[in-house]
């Protein structure tokens, strides 16, 4: 069981959260993407062993969106944030 | 104006069940009924123009940190997201708490939603008030982590609920959903038997803010 530090709550327990899926993926531009990119988008994830940016949805709390760090073999959650801010270490999107 | 009919109509019987300790119940449990409940939701994280609003509507600024409630006057203004608190209050004939609330931040980047008929509020109170939330809500509700006006929504066996400290006896205001609050009732009643428990009447739980 994960204690997951809400950015605006604190530290909460895992069965207050809903995964959310991977957080560094970038939607393509509607305008110009390809099928492929959109399949890649959609379909195809990384198994990334180690620190893993992840979104999670604080949804028996604050029902806020939030970003995660979180190491994928040890369970470790280095950084948490708002959804639309960057984690710590990590480049903002635009 | 139509008469409200609280969803524990038939569940909730004043007496006292289980089995008490020597000192006497455990657990008072009952339900605050006549409550103006509001929702005010800054749009867009521009919390800063509606906390102003939201004391010129109801007399009470909400606190400044997360996870806290400001109380006075009978009103209380709870925290319950970022940029998103619950205003309450009793209800009083000729003074509707959503319409000023809605008056005083009709310029701000606000949502107004009048919420008194979509949420019954139990209090529960008593020396064992605190192990008997703890069996079935994941929150550290010790003093020491949750003193008194920290609130906080979580889940109280498997109904999300906002919690709020009321004072330090303890007692705890729990605000659920209208059509969880039976169940939620029945798993208070249930969980609170090993320590005795005291369910009391509506009026005798009236404002007390």
């Amino acid at each position: 069981m994960l204690l997951i530090p809400c950015p605006f709550c604190g530290p909460r327990d895992q069965i207050e959260f809903t995964y959310g899926g991977d957080a560094t993926l970038t939607r393509p531009d509607p305008a110009t993407a390809s099928e492929e990119a959109w399949a890649a988008y959609v379909y195809l994830r990384d198994n990334p062993k180690g620190p893993h940016s992840e979104y999670w949805h604080h949804h028996a709390g604050c029902r806020a969106w939030i970003k995660v760090r979180r190491d994928t073999l040890t369970h470790e959650i280095s950084a948490s944030a708002a959804a639309t801010a960057p984690l710590a270490g990590e480049a903002g999107k635009p | 104006m139509v008469e409200r009919r609280s969803a524990l109509e038939g569940a909730a019987r004043p007496g006292d069940f289980g089995t008490p300790a020597a000192g006497g119940p455990g657990v008072i449990l009952g339900e605050r009924r006549s409550l103006a409940i509001v929702q005010v939701a800054a749009l867009g994280e521009r919390d800063a123009a509606v906390r102003g609003g939201i004391a010129a509507g109801c007399g009470v600024a909400p606190a400044a940190e997360a996870s806290r409630a400001a109380r006075g006057g009978g009103t209380a203004v709870l925290w319950s997201g970022p940029g998103r608190w619950l205003v309450v209050a009793a209800e009083q004939p000729g003074s509707d708490l959503a319409a000023r609330l809605e008056a005083a931040l009709a310029t701000a980047p606000a949502v107004v939603t009048d919420l008194g008929h979509a949420r019954t509020v139990l209090r529960v109170s008593g020396p064992s008030a605190r192990d008997l939330l703890a069996k079935g809500c994941p929150l550290d509700l010790h003093l020491r982590t949750f003193p008194v006006d920290a609130c906080a929504h979580s889940l109280l066996g498997h109904a999300g609920t906002l919690i709020h400290a009321v004072d330090a006896v303890p007692s705890f205001d729990l605000y659920l959903a209208r059509s969880y609050a039976r169940s939620a009732w029945e798993w208070i009643e249930e969980s609170a038997a090993e320590y005795g428990c005291r369910v009391v009447a509506p009026a005798d739980l009236t404002g007390s803010g």
